[in-house]
């Protein structure tokens, strides 16, 4: 090519003949295969999200009164439970363990919970958290509140916000709102 | 990390990238044009 | 808007209304455009750094949503007319549409890697983890994102113009039936996400958030029809450019046959 190029072209700079590719920043066969291994990510990428989203992974929480309802069949098992903080935690121990003991609540169903690590900065009442833990027999360390004869015992704590904004102004209110669910049954 | 530090950092990342983004269109638009123009290329 | 408009002119009058012109693909119209978004962006800032109170449970973190709402919406419309560019592509074979895609996808991928970066320094301080892999919106706008830089990067494959854009086409709407699902998530799978649903159409925001925020949506249409713009004329050059290569190449083949 590049012989023709210099036959052809009057010019005396050969850069300007036609039958010249634009020189590219990167040889244009080496861009070609950045785009296929990207491409092939991509693909492998995405099936694997898929795959986990359609898959057991994508179940991320109970809701507190769904996971009362299915305890037997949880039994022992790990999983997600959402709810709203009742009332302040209380610092207290568990099998030497410093915990953090709370209820919380959804839709009517109390469940007494047994924290054990940090809660994220937000953590407080009335503002829900997803647990990650399961299910123990017996009462918790804290306040008994579900009195049901069992509690949460969780290890990770995130918090649910929801998609109410407020200014501080409205803290009080929400206390109080907080304290309300707190004497649900 | 502070609030203060996610906020900004937030902010901070989108301001620079749709900066650099706007910046590298205009880079392009003026090499393509320069492409262009017969007088410096085929 | 003339610009945009002007540039649908059949091929080599592009080039050659170029040639005795500026040699910048901004025109007067992108000029004041990128101005009034500058200026916009100043006041958004201002609003949502300093004016705007803090959220009583995030405190400052809210400040976030002023970048994180706007990229996300950007993105689904940027997206949108890639998904529209692909299906006129399809349908009429309109270059013009296949440019305004590529343009989309390239402007939506930012824009929507954005949503993700700003989401995740959102979640830190406020959920308490940058990302779960079981959450259904934070996962599905991984592959929305995902399925667009397959869409730019099928598009760097490289070939014959149609073939690419009809390839590309496929995957964009493929990216676009992502869109509504990603949106909808949270409603869909509320017990699968941490994301809050939204909070605007449920009217749950106070009044100088929510106009902060709204300012924060013009300025940040501003900006994208700002880039379109651009990124359009870089794709219809391009198209131009490769135009008249090939006609020259062409040329000189002929030329050389007549030796």
């Amino acid at each position: 090519m590049k012989a023709v190029d210099n036959t052809l072209t009057d010019a005396a700079d050969t850069e300007l003949s036609p039958l010249t590719p634009r020189p590219a920043r990167r040889p244009a066969r080496t861009r070609r295969w950045i785009a296929a291994l990207v491409t092939v990510a991509v693909a492998a990428g995405v099936a694997v999200l898929v795959s986990n989203l359609l898959g057991d992974a994508a179940l991320f929480f109970y809701n507190a009164d769904e996971a009362v309802e299915r305890r037997d069949e949880l039994a022992s098992q790990r999983f997600r439970l959402q709810g709203t903080p009742l009332s302040e935690p209380e610092n207290t121990f568990w099998n030497d363990q410093p915990v953090l003991a709370f209820p919380v609540g959804f839709d009517g169903a109390v469940v007494d919970v047994v924290h054990t690590g940090d809660p994220p900065e937000l953590f407080q009442p009335g503002v829900p958290v997803v647990l990650e833990g399961a299910w123990r027999q017996g009462p918790g360390p804290g306040p008994v509140v579900a009195g049901d004869g069992w509690h949460f015992a969780s290890d990770r704590m995130l918090v649910k916000h929801d998609n109410d904004y407020r200014d501080r102004d409205v803290y009080d209110e929400r206390i109080y709102e907080a304290d309300q669910g707190g004497a649900l049954p | 990390m502070s609030q203060a530090g996610y906020v900004l950092g937030a902010w901070g990342v989108t301001l620079a990238a749709v900066g650099i983004y706007a910046a590298s269109l205009v880079v392009r638009g003026r090499r393509l044009l320069r492409r262009a123009r017969p007088e410096k290329a085929g | 808007m003339t610009p945009v408009g002007s540039l649908a002119t059949p091929d080599e009058a592009l080039v050659a209304s170029y040639l005795g012109g500026p040699a910048r693909t901004g025109s007067r119209f992108t000029f004041w455009l990128g101005l009034a978004t500058l200026i916009g962006l100043a006041a958004v800032a201002a609003l949502g750094l300093l004016a705007v109170p803090a959220d009583d449970v995030q405190g400052d973190t809210v400040r976030i949503i002023f970048v994180h709402v706007p990229s996300a919406l950007g993105a689904y419309a940027a997206f949108g007319l890639t998904a529209l560019g692909s299906v006129m592509w399809l349908w009429r074979r309109s270059v013009w549409w296949d440019v305004t895609a590529h343009a989309g996808a390239e402007v939506g991928v930012l824009l929507c890697g954005l949503t993700l970066v700003t989401g995740m320094l959102w979640g830190r301080p406020t959920w308490g983890t940058y990302w779960e892999w079981g959450d259904v919106r934070l996962v599905t706008t991984l592959i929305l994102f995902l399925v667009m830089v397959g869409y730019l990067s099928v598009r760097a494959l490289g070939g014959d113009a149609a073939s690419v854009a009809t390839r590309a086409a496929v995957v964009g709407l493929v990216g676009a039936v992502n869109i509504p699902i990603v949106n909808r998530s949270v409603n869909w799978w509320a017990n699968r996400t941490l994301h809050q649903q939204s909070s605007i159409t449920d009217g749950k925001l106070e009044d100088l958030t929510l106009f902060t925020l709204f300012l924060a949506f013009v300025v940040a249409a501003m900006a994208i029809c700002w880039m379109m713009m651009h990124r359009f004329r870089i794709g219809w050059l391009e198209r131009q450019l490769q135009a008249r290569d090939l006609h020259d190449a062409l040329a000189a083949r002929r030329a050389e046959a007549n030796r």
